[in-house]
């Protein structure tokens, strides 16, 4: 039998704790191999799965009872047994705001050390449907000024992207396969600045970790599409959620050849609105080249309503 | 003074046993030598240029690259991008590599009307539809951020580009990374697509390669040759072995040396085994003469051996000094490799110096003594010898046409200076390799497909942030690369204009008439926001204040770079404001300036070379004079030697100029045992052209043995497999053969002119304070007026009953008694031998002829073995005129002299006069 995905201690976990869907999750179909479905799965490995003979003395069934229990205890969220999936759908739920308007410090930090600085506000609306829309605008320097980049949720496949350049006067759709594409000379990609397609990706479970003293989820995400691997130039990332409140705090992105590209962070987190979490400050460190960009809110405002009209492509134009 | 290494004729074991000793131990540690073929001791060390190429490279990144070409009938096939697509993935892979650039990872900015891309010119599938693969050929041939640089402008071959960055010190980089290159090419070469790599690790790489084929090469041809004629020469087998022998042990101890010094094997540093082999074997040579004369003049070995050393340790010593002070001065150049080689060939050539006098006296005393040379019972009548026939009939031509002789000497130098106007200063790296290289055929391939594989930065600052934002100042840089393209002389340009002028024009749809600058400075910071970072960072600093032009080209010669850099200067001091600085810099310049600088300054510690051997000859023959003639028959044929490069054509570079220095180190220790000898011999026989013919009888075989060996040793660099290792074997064979005909002929004539006492036999002269008070000539001179007068005169011995003086005979000179005591009679009309005096040490006879008519008045016969001191007339003249002081006193002590006899002879007369 071959799993992907898990290691042999999650295989134990999730035999102790008879997690069948995960483990049918991580199954492999062999080629050559009966097609199975899920269920089918369950059962075969049900069927596989054969208690050890236990010598028949009361010390060792015991023994094996006491294995469980600790197993129970020391697993603190069996009683909830969530899928990768279902944490990330709850994430999105959790943090969803109506809307949202912050002004951001942007830091651009070089190889040597050496550091340019911009400041940009960003408008998020989000509808009934749950699609976003975002509006990225720059407030400095003054060659920049009124820069922007606007952002409409599809809800499957690409999102449209259009960019404001005010010197040409000229808006732009920004082409799908463009979306690895570095934002604005920043360690964003273009994708980065997306919030995350569900629809696109697959999303597994790895197993659990401790970052910055918080207890995390760590779910691998993987495109689901041939178009989204095409475009978002990443093979795959790993997202590490926090188990109290759902946030992702820390991403690594992997580029076409499995090779770690890029760490983000999200920290200085505080709750906005209801269930909603926020970072104040984030940042995407590119290991490769040696830089760093930082993003630092220095103001936000949730849920005080925003002109929808603001997010179109002539709210994108105006002001420049 | 008992000469110290006659302690190794006396106690052969213990010093054999301390050299092989010694040996071992320098041979335990030559594994462990390095080869250095990195670049880095070819820059001057402390250049300040060097630093800001430093500076530049943190900038903009690295400027050493790499090209992979990729050669196929059309590169815009599957196949091919998806081999373009894995060389460039797992090139990108290996340590060092801070970049690559081709097809399969650049962006390609691209706009229609409404619709902007910024996709990866090839996405991360690659497409097998030809309509899919035509756009994208049609993109990258668009656009001339691409064509040239990673695809030719036919699309049949495309370049992964490279920029690697190696630690510093990691001399074993580019072997590893030009392997590693060469493992991915190898897997994907295959019918139809052709792959190789090119750059400058990998011809650094072959440059060591090559270098250490000729090391191991050619030395053994060289050794061969060389000893093949000297077999002929000495025609015994020790005059063979004895000299490869000790050639072999110093090599060994040279290397050892460098191995614990951890001065490395480089190109230059390879030519210290032949080197020192060759220089080596001629001391060999000399010792090994001298010592057959001495067997065939009757001595036994060990006697022949003893006296061999004795005669011997002067001209020797005198000549490894005057070689290592010679190559020692390279040591205070500013050139790595020079200040290496300098030490590597001092100790080398100190080490063959210790060897030789060690082991050769040891082999010979070992030795049999060789058949040929054994004193034969009935002794050769002289004259009948073809060789010594030969010998007197070019002293003879020698003294009979002085004049004309110097006179040709002097128009062929002449004639070869014209040659020195022609003389160019140029180093190219790349045509060093044969033209049949692996090398040169690729680099020129490349440079025929696109764009050269060399390249440089052009460094626009404006010192202020964001200054390069302003259109005007990227106009300009637009401007300075139209310049450059214009002159031919360079294959492509790239900088950030260029980019700005790609996302403008497709900005505007792709629009044709807008690959322009922008026209604004915010249009300019937007553009810049809007392009990969990463991609222009090497033509773009993080703050904006500074704009590269990479600059891709053939050049190769140093001189041609250097005329191609004075009209950018030019250029830039007319189009760019005081405030924008403009400087180019990069591996390919400093490496250019640095072998010119090398090569100058291997002129220049030449010359310092050629002073200090004068400065120590002056002080071997206490006279500058003396050190002047010495040098001119070695100096004229370094003269010729330029004078021919100059009329042929060929560079003075790091490999030729080394010619003049090696030259000099070698032609120069012949006219020392010359002169020695001369010396010697002078004051044997009192007659000059009987010194000279004696002179040459001794010498002349060894001259000529030793300079055809030597130039016969050195053609054989003519099959190097680097050109300039090649001008160098035949120029330095060229150089010996006029050396050697100069000694044959120029330097008896020059020494003609004058007298040769060496400062060794001066301390010999036991010129002590007695001498001074015991000769009464001598009274009140200091030591060195006594020392000049001495010089002026001629030390002569004669054994008992010899006639010194025959009465009536025409006087020339003047006699002073060193040693044993002469008799002064004269026969009187009735035939009887009548004594006058016996004159003992110090007594002075025969000065009466400088004051009367020159006719002797007396015999004087040598009452027993005598030394003598003869001062000739026009000597005493000389020295009144030159030195008068010393003159003064020598006059006032002959006058006193003179009236003392007077007295003697008054009162004698007195005595014998019957009372009247």
């Amino acid at each position: 039998m071959v799993f992907e995905g898990i290691d042999f201690f999650a295989v134990w976990l999730y035999l102790m704790l008879r997690r069948w869907d995960a483990l049918a999750g991580a199954f492999v179909r062999l080629p050559g191999a009966p097609v199975r479905s899920d269920s089918q799965v369950i059962t075969l490995l049900k069927e596989r799965l054969q208690p050890i003979g236990v010598a028949p003395k009361s010390g060792g069934r015991r023994w094996t009872a006491a294995v469980f229990a600790a197993a129970v205890v020391l697993s603190p969220a069996t009683s909830e047994a969530e899928s990768a999936a279902e944490i990330m759908q709850k994430q999105r739920t959790m943090h969803r705001t109506r809307d949202e308007t912050e002004t951001l410090v942007m830091r651009l930090v070089s190889k040597t050390g050496a550091v340019k600085e911009r400041r940009l506000v960003r408008y998020t609306l989000t509808g009934p449907d749950n699609l976003s829309k975002l509006l990225i605008r720059f407030l400095a320097p003054r060659g920049v000024e009124n820069t922007g980049l606007l952002t409409w949720e599809a809800p499957r496949g690409d999102d449209d992207q259009w960019l404001y350049l005010p010197a040409t006067k000229k808006v732009k759709r920004i082409a799908a396969g463009s979306k690895s594409h570095r934002f604005m000379g920043t360690d964003f990609a273009y994708a980065d600045m997306q919030p995350e397609n569900l629809q696109t990706h697959q999303y597994q479970m790895l197993g659990a970790e401790i970052v910055d003293g918080h207890e995390c989820h760590v779910i691998e995400a993987v495109p689901a599409t041939e178009r989204e691997a095409t475009n978002s130039g990443y093979s795959k990332r790993k997202l590490w959620v926090r188990k109290d409140n759902y946030f992702t705090i820390r991403r690594e992105y992997y580029d076409r050849n499995g090779r770690l590209e890029k760490t983000g962070f999200e920290r200085k987190l505080v709750q906005v609105a209801g269930s909603a979490w926020r970072a104040n400050e984030l940042e995407m460190h590119d290991a490769e080249a040696g830089t760093r960009t930082i993003l630092v809110v220095e103001s936000r405002s949730v849920d005080k309503g925003l002109n929808e009209s603001l997010l179109t492509e002539a709210g994108l134009m105006q002001g420049g | 003074m008992r000469n110290p290494l006659l302690s190794v004729v006396d106690h052969p074991f213990v010093a054999g046993g301390l050299l092989t000793l010694l040996t071992l131990a320098l041979a335990l540690p030559i594994p462990r030598i390095e080869f250095d073929t990195s670049a880095e001791g070819l820059m001057v060390e402390k250049d300040p240029a060097r630093r800001y190429y430093e500076q530049a490279k943190e900038r903009f990144g690295s400027d050493t690259l790499t090209v992979v070409l990729v050669k196929a009938g059309n590169v815009f096939t599957a196949p091919a991008l998806a081999a373009i697509r894995r060389i460039s993935d797992r090139l990108d892979r290996i340590e060092g590599v801070t970049r690559v650039e081709s097809l399969t990872t650049v962006r390609n900015v691209k706009g229609t009307g409404a619709a902007l891309s910024v996709e990866p010119l090839v996405g991360p599938t690659i497409p097998t539809a030809p309509a899919d693969l035509e756009r994208i050929r049609g993109d990258a041939l668009g656009s001339r951020v691409f064509v040239n640089n990673i695809v030719s402008r036919d699309g049949a071959a495309a370049a992964i580009v490279v920029y690697t960055d190696a630690r510093p010190g990691d001399k074993q980089f580019n072997t590893r990374f030009s392997d590693s290159v060469e493992a991915i090419v190898a897997q994907e070469s295959r019918p139809g697509l052709s792959v190789y790599q090119i750059g400058t690790p990998l011809t650094k790489v072959l440059f060591g390669e090559y270098t250490r084929r000729d090391l191991v090469g050619l030395i053994p041809i060289s050794l061969v040759v060389l000893f093949a004629i000297l077999f002929l020469a000495l025609r015994t087998l020790q005059g063979v072995v004895i000299p490869i022998v000790t050639g072999l042990l110093s090599v060994v101890w040279a290397l050892g040396a460098m191995a614990l010094l951890g001065i490395p094997i480089n190109v230059i540093t390879a030519i210290i085994p032949s080197l020192l082999i060759t220089i080596g074997f001629a001391e060999d040579v000399h010792m090994l003469t001298e010592y057959h004369h001495l067997l065939e003049a009757g001595r036994d070995k060990v006697a022949a051996v003893r006296e061999m050393v004795t005669q011997t340790s002067l001209p020797v010593l005198v000549t490894t000094f005057t070689t290592v002070l010679g190559f020692g001065s390279l040591i205070t150049t500013d050139i790595t490799m020079l200040i290496q080689f300098g030490y590597a060939s001092a100790l080398g050539l100190t080490a063959n110096y210790v060897v030789t006098v060690v082991a050769l006296p040891i082999l010979l005393l070992a030795w049999r003594v060789p058949g040929r040379r054994r004193r034969s019972p009935t002794p050769e009548p002289s004259g009948h010898d073809p060789v010594q026939g030969w010998i007197e009939r070019l002293a003879a031509f020698n003294l009979r046409y002085r004049t004309p002789i110097l006179v040709v000497a002097g128009l062929a130098t002449a004639g070869s200076l014209v040659g020195w106007f022609t003389l160019r200063v140029n180093t190219d790296f790349v045509s060093y390799f044969p033209e049949n290289s692996v090398i040169r055929q690729r680099t020129e391939d490349l440079h025929r497909s696109m764009a050269g594989a060399f390249n440089f930065f052009v460094v626009v600052d404006t010192h202020r942030e964001n200054g390069l934002v302003e259109p005007a100042v990227l106009e300009r840089i637009a401007g300075l690369q139209r310049f450059l393209e214009g002159t031919g002389e360079v294959d492509q340009t790239l900088s950030i204009a260029d980019y700005l002028r790609k996302i403008h024009r497709e900005m505007n749809a792709g629009d044709e008439a807008f690959d322009v600058v922008p026209a604004t400075a915010d249009e300019v910071s937007q553009y810049l926001l809007v392009l990969d970072a990463k991609e222009t960072a090497k033509y773009l600093d993080f703050n904006g204040s500074a704009a590269n032009i990479v600059v891709r080209h053939n050049i190769t010669s140093s001189s041609q770079l250097s005329r191609l850099l004075k009209r950018l200067d030019a250029y830039v001091a007319d189009h760019f404001p005081e405030e924008v600085k403009v400087r180019y810099t990069g591996e390919g310049i400093l490496i250019s300036n640095a072998a010119d600088y090398m090569a100058i300054n291997e002129i220049t510690s030449f010359s310092s070379t050629f002073v200090i051997i004068g400065v120590v000859h002056a002080l071997l023959f206490m006279s500058l004079r003396a050190s002047i003639l010495s040098l001119i028959p070695n100096l004229i044929p370094v003269l010729m030697n330029f004078g021919l490069m100059g009329l042929l054509g060929i560079p003075l570079n790091t490999g030729t100029a080394l010619v003049a220095t090696v030259a000099i180190g070698i032609a120069v220790d012949d006219t020392v045992h010359h002169m020695i000898t001369y010396a010697r011999q002078l004051n044997i026989h009192h007659d000059q052209r009987v010194a000279m013919v004696e002179t040459l009888r001794i010498e002349a075989r060894p001259i000529v043995y030793v300079s055809l060996a030597l130039a016969g040793g050195f053609l054989i660099l003519v099959f190097s497999s680097f050109v300039p290792t090649r001008y160098f074997g035949a120029l330095s064979a060229f150089v010996m053969v006029v050396a050697m005909v100069g000694e044959l002929v120029l330097t008896p004539i020059l020494m003609h002119s004058t007298r040769l006492v060496t400062l060794w036999d001066m301390l010999q002269l036991k010129l002590k304070r007695d001498l001074r008070t015991t000769v009464p000539l001598f009274r009140g001179l200091s030591q060195w007026e006594a020392r000049k007068v001495v010089l002026l005169g001629l030390i002569e011995s004669f054994p008992t009953g010899d006639l010194i003086i025959h009465k009536g005979a025409a006087g020339t000179g003047m006699y002073v008694v060193i040693s044993g005591r002469v008799r002064v009679f004269d026969s009187g009309p009735d035939g009887v031998e009548r004594t006058l005096t016996v004159l003992e040490v110090g007594a002075v006879f025969g000065e009466m002829a400088l004051f009367a008519d020159g006719v002797r008045s007396a015999h004087v016969v040598a009452e027993e073995p005598v030394e003598l001191f003869r001062l000739d007339f026009a000597a005493v003249e000389r020295l009144r005129k030159r030195f008068p002081f010393t003159g003064a006193k020598l006059f006032r002590n002959l006058a006193g002299i003179l009236s003392e006899r007077l007295r003697e002879r008054t009162a004698a007369l007195v005595q014998s006069r019957p009372p009247c």
